[in-house]
């Protein structure tokens, strides 16, 4: 009776113990945005999106499989447990206290959070960072805060993120300045090309 | 009292009705009580009233789009230019979160007035949104309820051709 039970604990022990790591490791990677609730009555524009995973498979329904870009995209978001965003712009500065900004930086930290990022402009006084939630080498995370004298923006994308795949993209998103700078090439070339033959029937006329 | 054959027809159509339309008419509790705040609070009338009531009803008996439900209402050239003292209008709009909403897109300018909302819900298989937005001089309510399945494949086909 006595080991039944001793063995019963251990199981509950057990279960609890994994219970707790699998939530922590759960919420690791989503961010507590609730204190900039606050936030909405003293900005003056406010975005808040919120899209859950289900609203991610829900929105991938309508992603064409036939399309690359689409269908790159549509593999990208599958496994994305969400992608939160809050955005708040403000008439005057300082609207907002650091303290707002300290309780989102408090949660992206290491071991979890590895910052990749950081921009610091005196100038604008402006900070952009840029956060990867890592488990081993998968990445389950990214966050972004940037945070200006008048704006506010945390963004926060929970679940596994591919990063060849984004790169891969885009790249294919992204590929006019390079065709720009292959068209403006070519253009040169051409140029140069006339130029030359122009040079040299002039000096075929002198002579 | 002896139930007599009309009297349990008329029972029957009740309890369907019930059924049938007790959870919607619940959800869409959101969708008059914005629409009856503007109506209200800005004195505003609906554009094109019959148009989009012919059109909800010509989305719900065709169905052929994946769009099962439509609800729409249109505030077309009215002054809507005080929305910044209407603080009970964002509570008309969030108390949709206790009709089981989830806000997807959540959107408020002071400087232009411009309150833009969507929330969804599960219905079912199917995917129930509702857009609000409110501006200067316009304001559009929409309620549709779609078959995601069937509305994808609807857009791709017209996508491919």
């Amino acid at each position: 009776m006595t080991t039944i039970n001793t063995k019963k604990r251990l199981l509950v022990f057990l279960c609890m113990a994994m219970g707790f790591t699998l939530s922590g490791f759960g919420q690791s990677a989503k961010l507590d945005l609730n204190n900039l609730q606050k936030l909405n009555d003293k900005a003056a524009t406010v975005n808040d999106v919120t899209l859950d995973g289900s609203m991610m498979q829900f929105a991938s329904k309508f992603m064409n499989d036939g399309d690359s870009e689409e269908a790159q995209v549509k593999s990208l978001i599958k496994d994305l447990q969400g992608i939160y965003i809050k955005n708040f712009e403000f008439e005057h500065d300082n609207e907002y206290s650091p303290a707002d900004v300290e309780a989102i930086r408090s949660q992206l930290k290491s071991p979890v959070w590895v910052r990749l990022v950081e921009s610091r402009s005196k100038h604008d006084h402006e900070i952009n960072e840029i956060y990867l939630a890592k488990d081993g080498d998968k990445v389950i995370g990214l966050a972004i805060v940037v945070v200006e004298p008048r704006e506010l923006t945390v963004v926060n994308i929970v679940g596994p993120i591919d990063l060849d795949k984004v790169s891969q993209l885009k790249d294919q998103i992204v590929p006019r300045h390079d065709k720009d700078d292959k068209d403006n090439k070519d253009k040169a070339k051409q140029k140069k090309g006339q130029k030359a033959a122009t040079e040299s029937a002039h000096e075929n006329d002198e002579d | 009292m002896k139930m007599t054959k009309t009297n349990l027809i008329v029972c029957a159509v009740l309890m369907f009705g019930a059924t049938a339309f007790g959870s919607d008419g619940k959800n869409d509790a959101t969708f008059k009580n914005v629409v009856q705040h503007i109506e209200s609070h800005y004195h505003a009338h609906r554009s094109h009233g019959f148009l989009m009531g012919f059109a909800g009803l010509m989305v719900k008996s065709t169905q052929s789009s994946g769009v099962r439900d439509m609800k729409m209402a249109i505030f077309e050239d009215q002054n809507f230019s005080d929305t910044g003292s209407d603080t009970k209008f964002d509570e008309v709009v969030r108390a949709a979160l206790d009709h089981g909403w989830q806000p997807l897109v959540q959107s408020y300018s002071r400087h232009s007035g411009e309150h833009s909302y969507i929330y969804a819900q599960y219905a079912g298989k199917d995917m129930k949104l509702l857009l609000v937005t409110l501006e200067s001089s316009e304001a559009v309510v929409m309620q549709i309820r779609i078959d995601p399945d069937h509305l994808s494949e609807f857009v791709n086909d017209h996508n491919a051709k």
